[in-house]
Formats: C-alpha cells, sequence, structure tokens
C-alpha cells in the first residue's frame, strides 16, 4: 500500500503517546496502590467499593457509640457495685443500732455514722459522667437524681412520673441498639411501698435519734426496733433491686462486646471487599510496566532508526 | 528538420519543468493539512503526416491534476462529525467522571461523616463540642453538594462557550467557503473548462472538513465547481456563494442555556427558530448540546434530589423536636432567603414567548420527593378548559404531550406510572384562548444541590431531644437523623422499600461511570474509523518524499535528455552551416 510521509509520522507519534499513557496510567496505579481511580475505569467495583467504604464509615461511628455505651455501663456497674458495698455497710450497722439494749451515747454515734454512710450512698447514687451528666437520672441528665437536702423522691417527681423517667438508646450496629435505661429509679427506690432508700433510711435513722420514740410521741404505735425491723426489711428488698440493676448493666455490657467483635469482623470483611473491588494486583501491574517500558522502546528505536532512511540521502 | 526537433524538444523540455515545478510544489507542501498532492498530465501531441507515414511533434501539458477523491472526502467529514459529537460528550462527561468518586472532594464521605456526628450526638445529646461537631459536619455537606452543584454549572458554562465558539467557527467557514465559491466560479481556467484551481479546491475541502466537525454537513457539488452545503436539519449554510449565518441565543424555555438557530419574523417579533440537537445529527456542537440536555441535566438533577429530600427529612425531623432549652427545633437547612418550599428547589420556567395579553404564571403546590427522579417536565397549553388546558411530557423525550389530570383538589398534576401524584400546580390568574401555545418547563429539583445552605448556626439549637421527653439527655430526634442513612427515602416509585441516600449517591456513580465507560467506546470506535478513512485518503493524496525523490530524478533526467537534443539539433545546424563554407 501506498504510505504518505506525514501518515508514516503520525502513526508513529500517534503509537508512541497511546504507549506513553498507558504507562503514565500504570505509574498512577503503582503510585497510589488503587486500580480503579475513576468510576468508568470499572462501573460495578467503583460502585462496589463506595457501597463497603460507606459501611466502614458507618462502622466507625458505632465503635465510637460502643466506646461511649461500654464507658457508661462500666461507671453504672461501678456505682452500683459500690452502692451494693454501702448497703451492706448500712445494714451491719442497722443489726447493731437494733440492739434494744445500746445506750443514749451509743445511739448518737450510730446516727452519725449512719448518716455518713447515708450520704456516701447518695453520693454513690449521684454519681456523674466525665461530661457531669448524672449516671442515675436518664435522659434528665443535668438533674441529680436524689439531690441532698430533696424529699428524698427520685428526680423530685411524683412516684408515677418515677417511672416513666427512661434512658437513651444508642445504636451499636445496624439495626441493633443498646439502652441506658437502668435509672435511680430502678435501682434506688423500693417498688412495694415508693419508698427511696433515702426516705427509708431517713426513718430509721429519725427513729434512732430520737432517744424518747415511741413513749415521747404521742400517736406512736412501734417501738423503734419494730421501726428499724421494717425498715431492714425494705432495705433487703432494695438491696435486691440493685443487685437486679447491676444484672441488667451487665447484660447490656456484654452484648456490647458481643457487638464489639461482630463489628470488628464486619468491618475487616468490607475492607477486604472495597480493597478486592479497586486495590492493585501489584504483580500483573509490576509485569505491565515493564511490558510497556519494553514496547515504547521498540518502538522508539525503531521509529528513529527508519525515519532516517530516505532517497534524498542519496540524491546529490 | 531540425526546427520540428526544436519543437520537439522545447515541448519536453516544458513538459519536464511543469513536472519539476509539480514536484517542488509537492515537496514543499509535504506538511501542509488538506493538501492533496499534484501530477502533471500529459499527452502526445497529434503528429504531422508525412507521405505516408505520422511523424510525432513532441509532448503537451494537458492539466495538473489533484490525486483526490470525492468519495473519500465526503467519508472523512462524516466521520469528523461522528467523533467529534462523541468526543464532545466523551470530553465532558469524563470531567464529571473524575471528581464525583474522588474521595477527599466527594459528597460520599461529607454524607458518611454528616450521618456519623449524628451518631455521635445521639451518644450524649448534651454535649456541645459533638452538637458543634454535628453542625460542622452539616456545612461542609451542604457545601459540597454546592460545589458538586457548581462543577456541573461549569459544564453548562462550557457548553455556552462552546455553542457561541461553534457559531463563530459555523459563520466563518460558511463565508470563506461562499467566498472560495466566487472564487472558483469565476476563476478563468474554470471558464474555459480546462484545468482546476486545485489549492483553493484544497483550501474549500479543509474548510468544509472543520465546518463538518463543528456540524454534520450534506455537500451538494455542483456541475460548475461550487458546492452547496446545509445542515443535518436541512438549514442552508452555503449556496453557491452566499452564507447563511446561524445565531447564539438565550433558550426561550430555560435562559440559562444557550442555542443556536435562525431569526425570523413571527407575528411581528423575532423569534428563535432553535436547533433541536437531535435534528442536527453529528458534530461537536450538537455533542455538546446533547449532552447537557440529556447526561448534564440529569445529574444536576439526581444530585438535587438528594439534597432537597435530604434537607427536607431534617428539617421535618428537626422541627418534630426540640433544642437544648426545650424550645421547637428550627429548620437545620434552607434552600432560599427564606425558604419557600417546594419553590426554593423547584424551577418553574415560563416560556418567553408565552401570551403578552395574558400573561399567567405557573406555581407548584406540592412536591413529592419520594417520587422524583431527576426527569425535568414540559408543560404545554392546548385548546379546551377554560380557554386552555395544560398538557405534559418528559422534557427532551420527544414523546407525545399528554393531558394533566387533575387531583381531588382542584390541582393540576403530573403521575407517575402508578397513577400517584409527583407534582401538583396550579395557575395564578384565568386562562384563556391567547395562552394556548404557552410552554412552561418544571425542574422539580435542578436548583436543588446548588441553593441548600445552613438555617441553624448555633450548636444549642440543635434539636435532638423528642418532644415528648425534651430533656436534655434525650435523643430520639438525633437518632432518627442518624438513622437516615439507610432509609429508603428516594425513588419508591420504583419499589416501596425505596433507595437510601447513600446508595442513590452510589447508583450515580456507577451511572456515571458507565455512561462515560459507553461514550468513551463510542468515541475510541468513531476514532478508528476516522483514523482508518483519514488513512485511506492519506494514502491515496498524501505526498511522499521518496517517491517525490523518484519523480525528480525522472523529470529531471527527462529535461537533461531534452536539453541534450537541443544541442544535437544545433550540432546538425552547424553541420549544415559548414557544408556551405
Amino acid at each position: 500500500m501506498r504510505i504518505s510521509t506525514n501518515q508514516y509520522f503520525n502513526i508513529n507519534t500517534n503509537n508512541l503517546t497511546a504507549k506513553q499513557s498507558d504507562l503514565g496510567k500504570l505509574q498512577g496505579q503503582l503510585a497510589t496502590g488503587i486500580r480503579v481511580q475513576k468510576p468508568s475505569e470499572d462501573p460495578l467495583a467503583m460502585a462496589t467499593a463506595m457501597g463497603a467504604q460507606a459501611g466502614v464509615k458507618q462502622i466507625e461511628a458505632f465503635e465510637g457509640n460502643l466506646t461511649y455505651v461500654q464507658n457508661q455501663l462500666t461507671q453504672m456497674d461501678d456505682a452500683l457495685g459500690a452502692a451494693s458495698e454501702m448497703m451492706t455497710s448500712i445494714k451491719e450497722t442497722m443489726v447493731a443500732a437494733r440492739n434494744g439494749t445500746i445506750g443514749v451515747n451509743d445511739r448518737k454515734i450510730l446516727v452519725e455514722e449512719l448518716r455518713g454512710k447515708m450520704e456516701s450512698l447518695r453520693g454513690i447514687a449521684n454519681r456523674q459522667g466525665p461530661n457531669g451528666d448524672f449516671l442515675m437520672s436518664g435522659t434528665q441528665r443535668d438533674s441529680a437524681p436524689f439531690p441532698q437536702g430533696g424529699t428524698g423522691d427520685f428526680l423530685g417527681l411524683t412516684p408515677a412520673n418515677q417511672a416513666n423517667v427512661t434512658g437513651r438508646e444508642i445504636q451499636v450496629a445496624n439495626g441493633r441498639s443498646i439502652d441506658l435505661k437502668v435509672t435511680g429509679y430502678d435501682a434506688f427506690v423500693n417498688k412495694t411501698n415508693n419508698e427511696s432508700v433515702f426516705q427509708t433510711l431517713d426513718n430509721a435513722i429519725n427513729a434512732l435519734d430520737n432517744p424518747g420514740f415511741p413513749n415521747a410521741m404521742a400517736n406512736a404505735t412501734q417501738t423503734y426496733a419494730q421501726v428499724f425491723e421494717q425498715s431492714m426489711g425494705t432495705m433487703d428488698d432494695t438491696f435486691n433491686q440493685v443487685q437486679l440493676a447491676r444484672t441488667k448493666v451487665g447484660v447490656r455490657m456484654r452484648e456490647a462486646d458481643t457487638i464489639t467483635t461482630i463489628n470488628a469482623s464486619a468491618k475487616n470483611e468490607l475492607e477486604r471487599v472495597a480493597t478486592q473491588a479497586v486495590g492493585l494486583d501489584y504483580a500483573k501491574a509490576i509485569s505491565d510496566l515493564a511490558q510497556g517500558q519494553l514496547q515504547l522502546q521498540a518502538a522508539q528505536q525503531s521509529f528513529s532508526n527508519v525515519s532516517k532512511l530516505s532517497l534524498f540521502n542519496y540524491l546529490s | 528538420m531540425s526546427n520540428t526537433i526544436y519543437g520537439i524538444a522545447l515541448s519536453g523540455l516544458n513538459a519536464s519543468r511543469s513536472g519539476l515545478a509539480t514536484v517542488s510544489h509537492n515537496i514543499a507542501n509535504v506538511n501542509t493539512v488538506g493538501y492533496n498532492r499534484q501530477e502533471v498530465v500529459q499527452n502526445a501531441r497529434p503528429s504531422n503526416s508525412v507521405g505516408s507515414e505520422y511523424i510525432g511533434q513532441g509532448v503537451d501539458v494537458q492539466t495538473v491534476k489533484r490525486v483526490y477523491s470525492e468519495f473519500l472526502t465526503s467519508q472523512q467529514e462524516k466521520a469528523n462529525s461522528d467523533f467529534a459529537f462523541y468526543s464532545a460528550k466523551a470530553d465532558q462527561i469524563a470531567r464529571i467522571d473524575g471528581t464525583i468518586a474522588d474521595d477527599a472532594s466527594g459528597l460520599a464521605s461529607a454524607l458518611s461523616d454528616f450521618f456519623n456526628a449524628a451518631q455521635t450526638l445521639s451518644t450524649d445529646p448534651a454535649d456541645m463540642s459533638a452538637r458543634q461537631n454535628f453542625l460542622s459536619t452539616a456545612d461542609s455537606l451542604a457545601s459540597r453538594f454546592n460545589s458538586t452543584s457548581a462543577a456541573m454549572d461549569d459544564l453548562r458554562g462550557a457548553t455556552d462557550l462552546k455553542v457561541t465558539d461553534a457559531v463563530q467557527k459555523i459563520n466563518d467557514a460558511t463565508s470563506q467557503i461562499a467566498e472560495l465559491n466566487r472564487r472558483i466560479l469565476s476563476s478563468s481556467s474554470q471558464a474555459l473548462g480546462v484545468g482546476k484551481p486545485n489549492d483553493l479546491l484544497d483550501q474549500r475541502d479543509q474548510l468544509v472538513m472543520k465546518l463538518a466537525e463543528q456540524v454534520q454537513l450534506t455537500k451538494v457539488p455542483l456541475e460548475d465547481g461550487s458546492i452547496n452545503l446545509f445542515m443535518g436539519n436541512g438549514q442552508p449554510l452555503v449556496v453557491k456563494d452566499q452564507a447563511f449565518p446561524v445565531t447564539a441565543q438565550r433558550d426561550p424555555s430555560d435562559p440559562e442555556n444557550l442555542l443556536v438557530g435562525v431569526t425570523r419574523k413571527i407575528n411581528g417579533e423575532d423569534r428563535l427558530i432553535t436547533f433541536d440537537s437531535k435534528a442536527l445529527g453529528g458534530g461537536a456542537l450538537a455533542g455538546f448540546m446533547s449532552f447537557r440536555e440529556n447526561e448534564l441535566n440529569t445529574f444536576q438533577n439526581k444530585i438535587g434530589l438528594m439534597a432537597a429530600k435530604l434537607g427536607e427529612t431534617v428539617n421535618a425531623l428537626q422541627q418534630s423536636g426540640v433544642d437544648l432549652q426545650g424550645v421547637k427545633g428550627l429548620d437545620l437547612f434552607k434552600f432560599g432567603d427564606p425558604s419557600n418550599l417546594p419553590a426554593d428547589f423547584a424551577r418553574v420556567n415560563p416560556n418567553a414567548y408565552n401570551s403578552k395579553s395574558n400573561p399567567v404564571d405557573l406555581n407548584l403546590s406540592t412536591l413529592n420527593l419520594s417520587k422524583v427522579t431527576g426527569d425535568d417536565f414540559e408543560i404545554l397549553m392546548t385548546t379546551g378548559g377554560a380557554g386552555a388546558k395544560p398538557q405534559y411530557r418528559i422534557a427532551g423525550s420527544g414523546a407525545d404531550f399528554k393531558d394533566v389530570p387533575v387531583d381531588g383538589s382542584g390541582k393540576f398534576f403530573i403521575p407517575d406510572a402508578a397513577g400517584n401524584s409527583v407534582l401538583s400546580f396550579g395557575f395564578s390568574g384565568a386562562l384563556n384562548a391567547s395562552n394556548v401555545g404557552d410552554r412552561f418547563t418544571v425542574m422539580p429539583t435542578r436548583d436543588a444541590a446548588r441553593n441548600i445552605a445552613m438555617n441553624v448556626s448555633r450548636p444549642e439549637l440543635v434539636a435532638a431531644a423528642s418532644a415528648s421527653d425534651p430533656s436534655s439527655g434525650n435523643n430520639e430526634v438525633i437518632l432518627s437523623v442518624a438513622k437516615l442513612r439507610s432509609e429508603g427515602m428516594l425513588y419508591q416509585n420504583f419499589s416501596t422499600r425505596g433507595v437510601s441516600i447513600t446508595e442513590a449517591f452510589n447508583q450515580m456513580v456507577s451511572q456515571v461511570g458507565n455512561k462515560t465507560r459507553e461514550l468513551e467506546v463510542a468515541k475510541g470506535a468513531r476514532e478508528s474509523v476516522l483514523s482508518q478513512v483519514t488513512e485511506t485518503r492519506d494514502a491515496l493524496s498524501g505526498v511522499n518524499l521518496d517517491e517525490e525523490a523518484a519523480n525528480l530524478l525522472k523529470y529531471q533526467q527527462a529535461y537533461q535528455a531534452a536539453g541534450r537534443v537541443i544541442s544535437l539539433s544545433k550540432d546538425m545546424f552547424d553541420q549544415i552551416l559548414t557544408m556551405f563554407q
């Protein structure tokens, strides 16, 4: 076939630029480690990778949420554990005080001891998280559940409203939430008589602190030993509620652990999917690069040699 | 006797000199774009009868002709138009393809960040730094929507520039072609019917080739050597020595777009008769317009739909809740200043040629963003009803117009395939017969991504708590915002579950990828057709320097030989003279 001189140069330069552009693309892939840089290079792979990457990001948010939930639950667990110990200690003091033969001075000492322990228990029930939120107040995070000098009612609410105080649900995985709904009402308010442990203790301490009781009081029908007996019964019930609340918290902590593991493996899997979809097969890319270099070199050499040939070289 | 030999040798010298001149011309034009190599056609002179013999009289140069194929040139023009069309489309969409999935600048990560911030805020809804973070991610999501839409507006602007540029190129080329037609017609050799003004013809062919890059052409060569040119839609561009200019003007149904057409007087008013990109066929101009009408509009509408639906849903949730002070929540996003939904993400363009005697506006009443698909609608008023009655079709579909149904509250509405209202509208005034022929274009979400902005800037104003439990630790509303990530709030007309905003964006990325690929493949196919035709034409008409070197030797030798004949005949004449000394 006849070929024009221009055509010869055009074909060669087009070939050279095409080969250079292929090499440039390979170099870009090797530099980034990503095979699919633009959606058009592999639309399905790109969409798959983007879906997987969005999934990874979502799990990262859940991981943050889980950390928060675990911190919060651990603090509640600590507080409830401390509350159990304190209540056990209070009960020991009450057993000592129940003894009807103790003298007036001993009573005073016991009153002080019980008051101190009650305030410690109150401190535990009113514990705050690192952000200043009251752990046992549910969504009313800014209010102390059992403020000092208050009525002793949970958040100062009527018994009917106390039960309505709820806690946050925190999403920890797609379609799974862990709630922080264990409140001071669940742990410290006796469900039989709607009396908080602080009201129970207050009654007992007042009885102990009143040496004439019950004879000095007009309508008294009970001895203080009887009041103590009753208070200790209520305390036992409430103690069981604290244990139950602690169990609830424990169940949620275990669930949080399980979901952490599930999330980690789901995240790994999604990362694998994303890498497989758009990641680079280095072995193949490097061999392609070597081949491309060889081809470009051959094309350059043959072009520079052949283009030197001209009949005009021989005209003189 | 020697007189005859002189004459014959001289004719040989002349022919060889013409040959050498032509070879030199070819060599000189080896790099001239559009040059067709030339060659000398020479004929033996009719011989003289001497007695019973015929004796040759030498040689005549009959003509210098272009080595040229009209068929191949037309093929190359057509291939050029086709390639330019797909090249324009592919190059434009490549700009979307190159940035849409970019992790650093793309929407995907901004969406993830926004929902992640809502998740984090849901753990401790009173935490001011988490609130601030939520607002910051919402703000960067809004600016991501803005910049994605702005990139598309840039492409729209590029199309406008291209239309202006194409119009100029078309008018330049057609006026030059008309002028060349005139010169070719008047060139003396043409008039005498011998020889052809080869280089003028080459110039004209080259101009036609350039014109074909802009618009697909129908070329009609005439006997007298001139050519007539028509656009794909039949619009004349050049008839003999007269050029018909085209103009670029604002689209009467969308002032954001430039269109090409010709101006005609209708009812005493200058009106632009626009050229439909489909009727234009090939060429870069049609490619740019087709990209704008199809791909660009669709993608911009879809991005707008995501911004509009996310904004609408988040705003409704915010309004259902209370902020940190227990006050009813405000819209998180706004689409105008002040927001006037749905008018702020939807655009209604009345046609510039609508009735002047009874001008009416089309007002949108409702817009169901879960049923919107990214299509725009054309409304055309026809006779019927109160003087005029609306019909609709999907813009750019070229489908037949259908009657617009009326809903229970007396509003006109455009239904989806299942008959549910996508959007409903009314008119600002009573219609009469003068409104027949009025047109409106409704773009439900075109401007939403462009307009979305923050309405709330103080962290305590974010409504995280529900109205039923307005305490600072309640997270119900912000949790609902976080859960929007996977809620199927879009495209519910295709499946009742719908498509979540993240999925919708990924689907769009995949559509952009597939479309880009499709256009690149089409461009590549046209490119190989073009280079094949070009090679075939070059193989026939291009200059080969080795061949010219050989021809140079050939004519040089012939010239030398003819010169030798002259000196020989001088010797012969001298011989005769010496005979008489």
